[in-house]
């Protein structure tokens, strides 16, 4: 046992540095920790070979026979960070997401295939007018709030009107939502959306979240921010919205807890109770689940393959790893303010150069896939025609000859004459703090670009600071990570050549094709046409490389082993229709007693 | 003494505003602002700069900063910290106050039980110098000295909570907290109490303690202690009455100095036992760059450093009869 406390002891303060690094700094300490380590950091982790890995009982769909469900468990769910506030009008980042979507419902959703639908608990009708321009809804009568006030088409209006408020700060539901022009209530249960031009994502700009507008307006006149003041803050922290769960109890900095709604219309979660704990330390996370005091903990990728083949995590939970619509990235800064990266040429020799395979092993554990472009090879919009760019370090220094990067034969480093000074190929990779893994990976790609001549020099910058200098320009080299939009126009702000000002398009992409490419994705309606223009994109995008394409993440998860139902969606198991609500626990299998932690 | 006192809070004042106006530049001339922050979170790339400067001024960031200075000195006279510029917009003084309870109970426990141990440790470890007493509790001290309680909270709870479950390690409370009975509760509350109140005070017990040790082995040395044993007076009479009341000057000093602590708090150790305290909230104001919580909470431990010190000098003229303010 000693042993066993002193591995996960170390394990728990190096946890963040490199496994042989680490066993060096072991070794050369203490002379007893050899037995118990060094086997287990060199052996490479092969998920597919772990028993305890996407097992068939945590997908069984849940059964048509309600009484085989037991209907009052408990369900555990872990947050790492704190929501700040529960109106969906101002979730801004997961966690609020997460809360928020289990006391708000809407007429819109979208599924696991982040495809959008609408929600037949709440819509009778919805049609688009044949312009695009725009579409009107039919609310089912007798919908209410959690306070029995009924839901009408003036809470859309009202909500519509609240969201677009210059006075209101919501930046995350803004967007699109102001792209409606008008939002009509033409009577109490039907709205009409107006949209500023006939585009194929109009759908999304409709999915804005609805508030009750009886309890908003109160005193609107003298908080416009729908948010300061203690009737407001009091409001978004215990809100009365119209979904599946009510909130029964918010303890800061410490737990929610939301009680299922026995009069909500729809279909009925099967969890009489969902608690989210909020537990910020990894390792705390995974000892309390271990206990069984929760039932679903996100786990990094080094607890995954390494730290729960213990008998005590095997006993009570299993793994789950979901390919994620999400990719890490080394951002080109291509705008002329180094000379080195506005040469697509130069740009692949970098993709060349880094060691894909040996990092998805090292530092992802066998748990990411190599990344082909901005869209997911699952995804619609990936283009299967692509030539993947291997590692090859000969390709890479012949590709830097080519561009006039050349090898000094006294020193060793690439040099090229640039406006008639010699300039050497030095740069620097700026990786935000606590980014472990990009850490890592740096160390590997910076020892091979040595070995073909290149400098790269690393600087790890505190996140607020990074973002600050990523969207000022002020960078060379950054590593960073793109989650999904549910739709590929959101990739809009990331590479249009205009974007460069006012977007994401930190490096100063611009390739008039794509431009184009993108403005007619929005106007095409049809879905064919549309796969192939977004096709074309990942092509093009793809092989001018603004980017070195790392690697697609996973979304890696321990569930307690009584928990079925769970489905994957391109952005984890949660924030789509219907993951929590079908997950289920069979009858008799429940949490017995709440035991005391 | 009053007269000495007001002249003191005075001087204070001069000071608290310097520190107040070097905060302020710091924390708003650090790179990025709550606006940027909060337009960047969501992985959606269509949020726009419009939206940003949007944010910018609802929170009034697009106005010169010394003009903001000058407002928040205006705000801050009437004991009005503002609102968060986190998303959920709150008072600042309501989330300082959710916070108090965790962090104040802590730190006046552990102060009280760092003091109430050291000094008899030290007196007892000073007065049979190198006996068996001195020599193995300063060996304990001293390592535990060594270990930072970070590390040092590891192996405990993995021991205590993990392996053979005896103490819970996250929180204040424990899931079944309702169904208890009054006395449960409060057992239960103890419990949580436990570990981190080690973590927090073996550290400084063991430096006070030697503090304590260290200034009576000084006094020791003075001529009046070999009078008193020369006198005949019983070694504990000259011991607690003659050579400890002359060490108390000294930890005077250091309780003054320890008095901010109270509101001090520790990210590393918050973290870990998931204590709901005022040093993650510092710690995360900053990275969100919550200028109002951060300026109310330097404001307020700036405050209690200057508290701490007076209240010492104050002390002096109690503990020692040769010290007069007048």
């Amino acid at each position: 046992m000693r042993d066993h406390l002193l591995f996960r002891t170390v394990n728990w303060l190096f946890g963040n540095i490199p496994a042989d690094r680490f066993l060096r700094i072991l070794l050369s300490f203490s002379c007893f920790c050899v037995g118990m380590g060094c086997g287990k950091a060199q052996q490479s982790y092969d998920p597919k070979k772990d028993p305890l890995v996407n097992v068939s009982s945590l997908m069984e769909p849940e059964p048509e026979d309600k009484s085989r469900i037991d209907t009052n468990d408990t369900l555990y769910i872990n947050l790492d960070g704190s929501p700040q506030n529960l109106n969906p009008i101002f979730a801004s980042s997961m966690y609020e997401f997460m809360v928020a979507e289990q006391l708000f419902g809407g007429p819109f959703t979208f599924d696991r295939n982040m495809e959008w639908k609408t929600d037949p608990d709440w819509v009778a009708d919805y049609q688009e007018a044949e312009d695009h321009l725009s579409a009107v809804l039919k609310l089912k009568p007798g919908l209410k709030w959690h306070d029995g006030a009924p839901i009408t088409a003036h809470d859309i209006v009202y909500s519509w009107k609240a969201i677009i408020d210059d006075r209101v700060p919501c930046p995350a539901v803004k967007t699109g939502t102001i792209d409606i022009i008008d939002c009509i209530a033409l009577d109490d249960l039907t709205v009409r959306y107006v949209h500023k031009a006939a585009v194929s994502t109009t759908k999304w700009n409709v999915s804005f979240p609805i508030i009750p507008k009886h309890l908003y307006e109160t005193q609107q006149e003298q908080y416009p921010d729908l948010k300061t003041g203690d009737y407001y803050s009091q409001l978004n922290r215990n809100p009365v919205g119209s979904g599946p769960y009510i909130i029964e109890e918010w303890i800061p900095n410490d737990r929610i807890t939301l009680r299922r709604w026995e009069e909500y219309p729809g279909d009925k979660p099967n969890y009489a109770t969902l608690i989210f704990r909020l537990i910020p330390d990894e390792n705390a996370r995974l000892l309390t689940f271990e206990k069984g005091d929760l039932d679903c903990i996100v786990l990094s990728g080094e607890q995954f393959a390494k730290q729960t083949n213990s008998p005590r995590f095997s006993q009570t939970g299993y793994k789950l790893a979901s390919p994620e619509w999400a990719f890490g990235y080394i951002g080109w800064n291509m705008d002329g303010s180094n000379p080195f990266f506005t040469d697509r040429r130069v740009r692949t020799a970098m993709a060349h150069s880094l060691n894909v395979p040996l990092i998805i092993e090292k530092v992802y554990y066998n748990l990411a896939e190599p990344c082909l472009g901005i869209y997911h090879p699952d995804s619609w919009m990936f283009c299967p025609d692509i030539q993947p760019i291997p590692f090859d370090l000969n390709r890479a220094a012949a590709l830097l000859d080519e561009a006039g990067w050349v090898v000094d034969p006294q020193d060793g480093w690439r040099y090229k004459t640039v406006d008639g000074n010699r300039v050497k190929f030095e740069f620097t990779l700026q990786i935000p703090q606590g980014a472990a893994a990009s850490l890592k990976l740096a160390n590997f790609f910076q020892e091979d670009l040595r070995s073909i001549g290149v400098d790269m020099k690393t600087r790890t910058i505190e996140w607020a600071t990074f973002m600050e200098m990523s969207r000022k320009h002020e960078f060379q080299a950054n590593i960073a990570a793109w989650g999904t939009g549910t739709d590929p126009d959101t990739g809009w702000n990331l590479w249009r050549t205009e974007e460069y000002e006012t977007g994401r398009n930190y490096g100063g992409y611009s390739n008039p094709r794509v431009d184009e490419l993108f403005e007619l994705g929005r106007k095409e309606f049809d879905f064919e046409k549309r796969k192939q223009i977004y096709r074309e994109i990942h092509k093009i995008i793809y092989e001018d490389q603004p980017y070195t394409f790392i690697t697609y993440r996973q979304s890696l998860y321990g569930i307690q082993k009584r928990i079925h139902g769970i489905q994957t969606s391109p952005r984890g198991i949660f924030n789509f229709d219907p993951s929590i609500h079908a997950w289920w626990t069979r009858a008799g299998e429940g949490r017995q007693t709440m035991r005391a932690q | 003494m009053l007269s000495y006192t007001l002249h003191r809070i005075i001087l204070a004042i001069p000071t608290l505003l310097g520190i107040t106006l070097v905060t302020f530049f710091i924390i708003n001339l650090a790179p990025g602002d709550p606006a940027a922050l909060q337009a960047q979170e969501v992985m959606d790339p269509r949020i726009s700069n419009r939206v940003y400067e949007q944010l910018r001024e609802y929170y009034g960031l697009d106005r010169p900063i010394v003009i903001r200075y000058l407002e928040w000195l205006k705000r801050i006279g009437t004991f009005d910290f503002g609102n968060s510029m986190t998303p959920d917009s709150r008072r600042v003084s309501v989330k300082i106050m959710e916070r108090l309870p965790a962090t104040i109970s802590l730190s006046v426990l552990s102060l009280g039980i760092g003091f109430a141990l050291a000094i008899p440790i030290g007196i007892l470890s000073g007065a049979r110098r190198n006996g068996w007493f001195d020599t193995v509790s300063s060996t304990i001290l001293y390592i535990l000295y060594a270990i930072p309680s970070y590390v040092m909270a590891i192996p405990l709870i993995l021991w205590v909570s993990i392996e053979l479950d005896l103490l819970p390690f996250q929180g204040m409370r424990s899931d079944n907290v309702a169904q208890l009975t009054p006395t449960g509760q409060i057992v239960d509350l103890v419990k949580h109490f436990i570990l981190i109140t080690f973590c927090f005070t073996y550290g400084a017990l063991a430096y006070q303690s030697r503090f304590v040790r260290q200034n009576l082995l000084e006094v020791f040395r003075q001529e009046y202690i070999l009078t008193a044993r020369a006198k005949g007076l019983s070694e504990f009479t000259v011991v607690l009455k003659h050579a400890f009341r002359n060490t108390l000057i000294p930890l005077v000093t250091l309780f003054g100095l320890t008095f901010p602590q109270i509101l001090g708090g520790s990210v590393i150790l918050e973290v870990m036992f998931n204590w709901p305290g005022i040093g993650r909230l510092f710690f995360e104001s900053i990275l969100q760059r919550d200028y109002p919580t951060v300026m109310a909470l330097s404001v307020i431990s700036a405050g209690l450093v200057l508290l701490g010190t007076l209240l010492a000098d104050l002390a002096y003229a109690v503990v020692d009869p040769r010290v007069r303010y007048d």
